[in-house]
């Protein structure tokens, strides 16, 4: 667990991949 | 030799056409039985859909890295496999979640059983399920209905009527070759010269054939389709290579199906087996009839052409017939060294991987394939100075905006970072070979990741692996490096997952809002010999546009280059 700030950043990450995601379907929307 | 790609080609295209009419029975009915309608929250518009969509997929990437997080702790961990890195388990979770399976780790060395089960096949069966809904999607917009469906039906339809029977039968078929289904932990045994052996084994039969009929390509052990325990035989092998291959080909008839429109899509049938014939036979002409030019010196009989990392209980075509296939359709999987395939032979899986539409992965491929349509159809409009139209709907700017955003993202995604990595040490100081060669390894790797494929050419020092590598200062330089590979292609591996799914689903959105153009003379038909060219050319000038000059630079350069990757 000595790395467990790597791993929560590793996690956010991904969320916050997906979560560009989402504002990709808005951006599709206003094209 | 070329029996067996006549084989593998003739059966799949056979078995197509009915799976293709039970995808278009299973899939495109009214909601029926309690547990659908239970799923079913409601019509969805377009926008619905894609954020319920996405919303799965977060539950998914959440519970994904949950799992390998905790594996550790876990039950099913008979070999008592222990922590993975932070970014591997990063780059597995997107890598998993986006039906890539690009395994920047070795499966029998750091997965658990319960990691094997519980996270690579419950994905290995959720991911295809997404793509097929996408692809319901764009036919239902296509088709005109008043709402594109609900996604959690979809996904229960996909999963429980189309990957699970099929999977049974594959995998009932693969225990009958010899592939093992246990969960009992590694076999220890005596060897004939009474050494001592481990004989890694476990839930091989269920997990191959589902990483084989969803386009997921993840394998049970690091060989993947190599390996004698994964893919003993040449039947195992024939049915491993007809299950890549048979659920994208049945979507293209589900599309004709639905739309009833089968001409059409007979058409685009025809040019996509035209591509992967090419493909097989450029495979098997540069590999399989040509010797290794790196061993020509050797005293080594190479009348059966390029045979190092190659696997002969499959015959000498095999692997170049497995590359072809593996990565047109987006699948990953390998029964042979991709790294060692002669330099020119390296172009069937790039090439693949490059278009990614030719079959593709199941329901993405034919939406990738949409998207060239579209541009087919605007460019042969253009030529005759008419408003292009596809299928009675006018395409105009907004869709070639989308249409372009889908399309370019790939090549994006693929020849920036490849860029970015030849000259930055994280790059050239993790490949294994020097010159052009080493810059196919890099570029292999970022279109493996973007096309979805998962697929190595190897040769490349792209992961930490365990927690253990990752805090241990000896590997403090390549942990360095490949810390930058797991987060860089687990983003690339997200974005292109998704960007081409959404924007063609709101292009085929933005049609169905358009109001029916009557039938004329003047209309392009789309079911046509000559709107077949023109889509064959449109995909090869798109492609070579894109991706020619970094052919050059890697195996074309490595061809005509000094031995020992040359002439």
């Amino acid at each position: 667990m000595d790395f467990l700030p790597w791993y929560a950043a590793m996690f956010i990450l991904g969320l916050v991949a997906l979560a560009g995601m989402i504002a990709f379907v808005r951006f599709c929307e206003r094209v | 030799m070329w029996l067996l790609p006549l084989l593998i080609v003739f059966v799949a295209v056979v078995l197509s056409i009915p799976l293709g009419r039970y995808l278009t029975k299973v899939l495109d009915r009214p909601v029926q039985g309690w547990l659908e309608k239970w799923l079913d929250t409601g019509a969805q518009n377009w926008k619905q859909y894609c954020l319920a969509m996405l919303s799965f997929n977060v539950l998914v990437f959440v519970i994904g890295f949950l799992v390998l997080f905790l594996q550790p702790w876990l039950p099913l961990n008979p070999d008592n496999k222990g922590m993975l890195a932070p970014t591997t388990i990063f780059n597995t979770a997107a890598s998993f979640l986006t039906n890539t399976n690009l395994q920047h780790y070795s499966g029998e060395v750091h997965l658990s059983y319960f990691s094997q089960l519980f996270f690579i096949c419950w994905k290995q069966f959720v991911t295809p399920a997404i793509g097929l809904a996408a692809l319901l999607v764009i036919i239902r917009a296509l088709r005109g209905d008043s709402d594109v469906g609900n996604f959690y039906v979809d996904l229960w339809r996909g999963v429980a009527y189309v990957f699970l029977p099929l999977s049974i039968i594959v995998g009932v078929l693969l225990l009958a070759g010899g592939v093992p289904m246990t969960l009992e932990g590694a076999a220890a045994v005596k060897t004939l010269a009474g050494g001592d052996q481990t004989i890694a084994r476990g839930p091989v039969a269920a997990i191959v054939a589902i990483k084989q009929l969803g386009t997921n390509g993840g394998g049970f052990f690091g060989a993947n389709s190599c390996h004698p325990l994964e893919n003993p035989s040449f039947w195992t092998n024939i049915v491993e290579c007809v299950s890549i291959i048979l659920v994208p080909m049945a979507c293209v008839f589900l599309f004709g199906n639905m739309l009833k429109a089968q001409r059409h899509a007979t058409l685009l049938f025809g040019v996509m087996l035209l591509f992967l014939a090419t493909f097989i036979i450029w495979g098997i002409a540069t590999d399989t009839l040509q010797p290794n030019p790196g061993l020509h010196s050797l005293p080594l009989d190479q009348s059966n052409g390029n045979l190092e990392g190659k696997e002969l209980r499959f015959g000498p075509s095999a692997g170049p017939t497995w590359s072809a296939i593996t990565t047109c359709t987006s699948n990953g999987s390998v029964n042979c060294m991709h790294d060692s395939l002669n330099p020119l032979a390296g172009l069937t899986p790039l090439s693949g991987m490059w278009l990614n539409c030719i079959f593709g992965g199941v329901g993405v491929g034919l939406i990738n394939f949409f998207v060239y349509l579209i541009v087919a159809v605007f460019l042969a409009g253009l030529m005759v100075g008419r408003t292009p139209e596809y299928l009675g709907k006018k395409v105009e700017a907004r869709e070639m905006k989308l249409a372009m955003l889908a399309l370019l993202i790939h090549p994006l995604m693929i020849l920036a970072p490849t860029g970015i990595a030849a000259i930055s040490d994280w790059g050239t100081g993790a490949v294994n070979n020097p010159g052009p060669h080493g810059l196919s390894e890099m570029l292999y790797e970022f279109s493996s990741a973007s096309a979805n494929n998962g697929s190595g050419f190897e040769g490349l020092a792209d992961t930490v692996g365990t927690a253990d590598d990752f805090r241990n200062p000896e590997k403090a330089v390549s942990n360095g490096r490949a810390v930058v590979w797991d987060i860089a292609t687990g983003l690339v591996m997200l974005i292109c997952r998704f960007v081409p799914i959404i924007a063609p689903i709101a292009l085929a959105a933005s049609l169905a809002a358009k109001k029916r153009t009557p039938f004329t003379t003047g209309t392009l038909r789309t079911e046509t010999l000559t709107f077949g060219f023109v889509l064959l050319g449109t995909i090869i000038l798109v492609g070579a546009l894109l991706f020619l000059p970094v052919a050059a630079l890697g195996p074309v350069a490595e061809h005509l280059g000094p031995l020992p990757f040359g002439k």
